[in-house]
């Protein structure tokens, strides 16, 4: 068997080459071995005989051995045969210090790992000599205590190994392993821990300058064990005097120093150990861990080679690590309410001693290394953001932390920007400027007026730069100081800022005011460098409510006359982010632009020529919007915002009407010949004509949207009042030169989705003059090929016309209803095609219901009635009881068939009448006949609709204690049949006495009850719960 | 462009919980694609990525041990000779991210002191694609972290940006923090009769 276990893992490890059906036999094997109860045995024997195996097929040997000891295969006596055997094996090759005996280093850690197994097995009862039997092979025949080097390895090997898996906070643990981890610890802490740390003295006395890896090693386990065990066995002279001078030492060639980085990690972890906060603060004054930190700052390697290439940066990050995990330990002091006076000024004196520490890596030059210290930077503030007085000592600190945060928003010399090589690093810098923003906002939370001065000099100085040295300034310096300005906007803008410092606000927003004028008077709209323009744009859409302050409204013509010129930028990013952004710019400020549109308009023709290019094979089709994008596609959907802002500023309140149109008529007319031109290729099947419609029609929906925003319908006052009879005609125009497209090309679902679009934005432009083009679109925009998924979004848009036109829209809805249900109805026949089909099936039905709600709810209900469309009305009704019953949860018709009840209820609402019954406290018996508004509809209710909620009440498959979407559709069954007894009152009790109670065998005393006095619906459902499990 | 096989080449190895993205993530690069080992029954799949430094050309052999995490195959014996690896987690998986200590420990066991870099990955929701432009970017992190710490030299640079797929589903944080709180609602709805026998 030996053969074939080697064979088959040799067999399985060649990842490539080999026959398939070879490795797939051999493969099987292994699973086979594995559940072999008797197979370690044999791999014990493999992994242990000379000579010596390959390397996989021994790790993989002692693999399976693993797995036969952690899943309990093994039994008390086969555990100690195994112990044995191996430990047999690790004093044959580990207890001598002839070399050549030792197993590679991931052997070893495997080995290790079988050790930890038995010990995890056996260290309570059987193995109680563990941690001795190693420290036995430390020392050879005839030699002192720890020579034997390779027995020290492997005995720390075996430390590391035991606290990875009994003590490891960060590994997960099932179940009983909790339990039994715990007592192991207790045992170890009982037994052997005295023993364990001497054991690192006696090794770092005998191998701190020896034996570097060693002295690694230990420096690690220390750093892991001191996490539970008794800190005193730690910060003993004893053991100090070993720790202290690694940290210290300075190798001469200054290469990096492992065994250094190591001790700065063992005082981390020491640091960090959970204590009282008098233990702590006491623990940290008396590891003079500054005077160690500030040596370290101090020693060539990060001080000399600073701005060199021998610079640490290894070493850099773990004093990093030492520095934030003291302040964040003594600010957990601090914000401990239990912590006693004199540990507190301790404390505050501590941490204003280590802030000038933890500065010096925040403002390290790698921003890994500022990186480590952020979240206890964050800490620090966080804290004094809390106090309520600033003690001095406090304030004190607020500059230099706010100056070292400002300096590391700079772009650094060696950067660029918008550099297609350097994309990582543009992007990892604006990662850190996003944390660094966030730390530059807590300082303006503590100390606001500070923020203020420091940021307005920043940028004044930097203006001031600029009108010394003009382009000679670096960019570097001026788009810190707009990126600063960005930011310190925030605190101007309405509210922001905290309300309680109204009055600083107000200094904010005046200086905001005065920065931004400074801007625009410098010229630095000129600058030569692209980031600058970029920050310019984006500052003045950001706070572009800025210009309607009468101080600086006479500014937006410059502004406006610098966009005009920058959207005509070469630079590709700025020139697509400009249309973007000058469209921000001009919708919000309608009001202060004038009456510019003419120039605009004439400024910018050459950029609105739409061009459609159909993307080839070897397009980029990455989903991504990748900032530098070129593609035609994503120049077009920016050029789309060139015709909102032309819509924008042909409409301010400053250009008259008749204008209006006249500026919409020379934008749309050269896309009208365009189209024109190409409807005979499109129909032709002709690809680029086809795409070049669907880009005609979307700029005409997005010019129509950015002239009026007016949403039929609305009665918010923020909104645009309805659109002038001069534009609603030109845009009619538009219309109806969509509209001949859509006739000829509704086979396109692109064509179609550009008309839909195209359509919600023509109603605010459109107004009432849209109705009587309805027919037409609706025939255009539902073809025969349109998805479900076309139809539940048409829906949607229909929701919003009938919530827009209300009963203004009765005749046409009334017509075009039946024509229209036919197709939807087509749609919920379609047969059903995997999940997407499901989906889009569910979300037809929604869409469909939700319509019919939407009808009733306008007042519309009547439509659904009317002469035309009662041939229609039996369909209608039985489709929506179709949805209502089928209440099977696993068909995922739960919210369909909720919204089903809920619109038979409004049906009963809408059609029942006047009340006959009531529902109270206490009701009053029901009176008069019922008159609901169709003759006869009070028996209908009851024939039909109530007879569904029954039909469900008894589905086995209906269980609302088991989800909470049965449940809700029980609550509309509640309310459909409280509805229908308001409106049907002493027919319904007669109904239920003698066909529902007799059946169900209640004496339906409770129901009545229940059904008659639960003002809250929720009341009568869990009746009716409770009933439902009672017929089971 | 194509790995060259002259070129410094490191053995990576691939591991997190199953239905992270580990194997979705390296087919992304589709730059190895074509000489792709496949190992389906074994289990493991080595593919080579190439990627052109300014230092020149390096080659990360990528072994994705998909499907491997809990049965069958070698275990953790495929992490033997690993130089780098990386560890893959879903963000919208809390356990996955628990399990990650786990598989550090397995992976050091094995591999000590070799450069390990922690990925967190968005899968699960289709449809929704991240606009932030840094897919890319995300895509190359790793690997150019992983570059550097081999090397040895903090300024190695990709120079050119390899041939990409599209990026995988991205989650719209927002809309996830959505779903999430729309699901607690639900499961925190009072559901009286819960102790109820259902199993008629």
């Amino acid at each position: 068997m030996d053969t074939q276990i080697e064979n088959a893992i040799e067999i399985v490890w060649n990842p490539t080459g080999g026959d398939p059906n070879l490795k797939a036999q051999a493969f099987d094997f292994l699973d086979r071995v594995r559940s072999d109860p008797q197979a370690w045995q044999v791999c014990v024997g493999i992994f242990t005989k000379t000579p010596k195996v390959s390397e996989v097929v021994r790790h993989v040997c002692l693999e399976i051995i693993n797995s036969g000891v952690h899943t309990s295969v093994l039994g008390p006596q086969e555990l100690v045969y195994l112990r044995d055997a191996l430990m047999a094996y690790v004093r044959d090759s580990y207890g001598t210090t002839q070399p050549g005996q030792v197993d590679s280093p991931n052997l070893q850690n495997k080995l290790t790992q079988t050790l930890t197994y038995l010990f995890v097995a056996l260290y309570a009862q059987g193995w109680e000599t563990f941690f001795d039997d190693f420290i036995a092979i430390t020392t050879p025949q005839g030699g002192q205590s720890w020579d034997n080097v390779q027995g020290v390895s492997m005995y720390l090997r075996i430390l590391g190994s035991v606290h990875d898996e009994i003590a490891d906070v960060m590994v997960m643990r099932q179940g009983n392993e909790v339990k039994s981890h715990t007592d192991l610890k207790d045992l170890v802490r009982a037994r052997h821990v005295q023993v364990i740390a001497q054991s690192w003295q006696g090794i770092l006395a005998r191998y701190a300058n020896q034996n570097d890896s060693i002295a690694e090693m230990t420096l690690k386990i220390i750093g892991k064990w001191v996490s539970w065990i008794d800190i005193s066995l730690i910060i003993g002279d004893g053991m100090l005097n070993h720790i202290f001078p690694l940290i210290g030492r300075t190798s001469p060639s200054g290469a990096d120093d492992k065994v250094r980085d190591a001790a700065v990690d063992a005082f981390t972890e020491i640091v960090g150990k959970k204590m009282r906060p008098a233990d702590k603060t006491e623990m940290i004054s008396f590891l003079n861990l500054r005077d160690i930190i500030t040596q370290l700052i101090a020693s060539p390697p990060l001080s000399d080679y600073k701005g060199t290439p021998r610079y640490d940066t290894d070493l850099a990050e773990a004093v990093a690590k030492l520095v934030n995990t003291v302040l964040a330990d003594l600010v957990r002091v601090l914000e401990d309410r239990a912590t006693d006076d004199a540990t507190r000024s301790k404390a505050n004196q501590l941490l204003q001693d280590f802030l000038p520490l933890l500065l010096r890596f925040f403002s390290d030059e790698y921003d890994e290394v500022c990186s480590t210290v952020i979240p206890s930077l964050t800490d620090v503030l966080t804290y004094l953001r809390k106090l309520n007085d600033l003690p001095s000592g406090f304030a004190d600190m607020l500059p230099p932390i706010l100056n070292a945060i400002i300096m590391k928003m700079r772009y650094d010399e060696t950067s660029s920007w918008g550099n297609e090589d350097e994309q990582t690093d543009e992007a990892e810098f604006q990662d850190l400027r996003k944390r660094l923003q966030v730390l530059q906002k807590s300082v303006a939370a503590v100390k606001q007026d500070l923020y203020i001065d420091v940021l307005s000099n920043l940028v004044a100085n930097t203006f001031q730069r600029l009108d010394e040295q003009g382009t000679q300034l670096d960019w570097r310096d001026l788009d810190l100081a707009l990126y600063e300005m960005y930011l310190f906007g925030e605190l101007a803008m309405p509210g922001q800022g905290s309300s309680s410092r109204n009055q600083q606000s107000a200094l904010a927003s005046d200086r905001l005011m005065a920065m931004m004028a400074k801007m625009i008077e410098s010229g630095i709209a000129n600058f030569p460098h692209p980031a600058i323009l970029f920050q310019y744009m984006e500052i003045c859409v950001r706070y572009c409510a800025v210009f309607e302050n009468e101080r600086m409204t006479p500014f937006t013509g410059q502004v406006l006359e610098t966009f005009v010129r920058l959207v005509h930028h070469d630079h590709p990013r700025i020139r697509s982010r400009s249309w973007y952004l000058f469209h921000r710019f001009v919708k919000h400020l309608r009001a202060q632009v004038g009456n510019v549109a003419e120039t605009v308009i004439q400024s910018i023709a050459d950029l609105l020529p739409v061009k459609a290019e159909v993307p080839g094979d070897d397009a980029d089709d990455d989903m991504s919007s990748d900032e530098l994008d070129n593609s035609a596609d994503a120049v077009f959907t920016s050029q789309l915002y060139l015709y909102e802002a032309i819509g924008c500023i042909s409409s301010t309140t400053a250009t008259p009407t008749e204008k209006q149109g006249v500026y919409a008529r020379s934008v749309m007319d050269p896309l009208f010949v365009d189209m024109e031109q190409h409807l005979p290729r499109a129909k032709a099947g002709d690809a680029q004509a086809l795409l070049q419609i669907h880009h005609i029609i979307m700029a005409l929906g997005t010019l129509a949207h950015g002239f009026s925003d007016w949403t039929p319908g609305t009665t918010s006052a923020n909104q645009r009042p309805p659109p002038a009879k001069e534009l609603s005609n030109e845009f009619s125009r538009a219309a109806e030169a969509i509209l001949l497209a859509l006739s000829e090309l509704n086979g396109s679902s692109e064509i179609r989705t550009a008309c839909r679009s195209a359509f919600s934005r023509l109603l605010g432009v459109l107004g009432v003059a849209v109705l009587p083009q309805l027919p037409q679109w609706i025939e255009g925009l539902l073809s025969q090929s349109s998805s479900k998924d076309e139809m539940a979004m048409f829906l949607r848009l229909l929701d919003q016309v009938v919530y827009g036109f209300k009963t203004e829209i009765y005749d046409v809805l009334n017509l075009l209803l039946t024509p229209l249900l036919q197709r939807v109805f087509g749609g919920l026949r379609e047969p059903i095609n995997g999940t997407d089909d499901e989906i889009q099936l569910a979300e037809l039905r929604r869409e469909y219901l939700g319509f019919l709600l939407a009808i009733l709810n306008n007042d519309l209900g009547s439509v659904l009635v009317s002469e035309t469309n009662q041939g229609f009305f039996e369909s209608l009704i039985t489709s929506i009881l179709g949805l209502a019953r089928d209440v099977d949860p696993a068909s995922g018709n739960l919210p369909v068939s909720r919204i089903a009840f809920a619109l038979l209820g409004k049906m009963t609402s809408v059609w029942g009448g006047p009340d006959v019954a009531n529902i109270s406290a206490n009701p009053t018996a029901p009176s008069g006949a019922p008159t609901p508004s169709i003759p006869g509809f009070d028996q209908f209710f009851i024939d039909r609709f109530h007879t569904v909620c029954w039909e469900v009440l008894r589905d086995p498959n209906f269980k609302p204690s088991n989800d909470a979407q049965t449940r809700q559709v029980l609550t509309e069954i509640a309310g459909l049949e409280q509805a229908i007894y308001l409106k049907t009152g002493d027919a319904f009790i007669q109904h239920l006495q003698s066909s529902v109670f007799p059946a169900v065998g209640i004496d339906g005393t409770d129901f009545l009850r229940a059904m008659t006095t639960s003002t809250d619906r929720k009341l009568f459902t869990k009746y009716l719960q409770e009933l439902q499990r009672s017929m089971r | 462009m194509a790995a060259q096989t002259n070129s410094p080449t490191f053995k990576l190895v691939l591991v997190g919980d199953g239905g992270t993205g580990k194997t979705t993530f390296v087919k992304r690069h589709l730059t190895g694609e074509f000489e792709k080992k496949y190992m389906a029954t074994l289990g493991v799949e080595v593919h080579p990525l190439g990627f052109t430094t300014n230092f020149g050309q390096i080659t990360f052999d990528v072994w994705d041990t998909a499907g491997q995490e809990k049965f069958g195959g070698l275990r953790d014996g495929y992490y033997i000779n690993g130089q780098c690896g990386i560890i893959m987690f879903d963000v919208t998986s809390r356990i996955t991210y628990k399990n990650v200590p786990n598989w550090h420990r397995d992976l050091v066991r094995v591999c000590e002191n070799i450069p390990i870099v922690l990925c967190g990955n968005k899968v699960d929701v289709k449809e929704l694609y991240d606009i932030s432009a840094k897919s890319n970017y995300n895509f190359e992190k790793p690997f150019l972290w992983l570059a550097r710490k081999l090397v040895g030299n903090p300024s190695l640079e990709f120079v050119a940006a390899p041939a990409l797929a599209p990026p995988t589903a991205q989650v719209d944080e927002k809309l996830l923090e959505e779903y999430r709180k729309e699901m607690e609602d639900a499961a925190a709805m009072p559901l009286p009769g819960e102790e109820e026998d259902d199993d008629l």
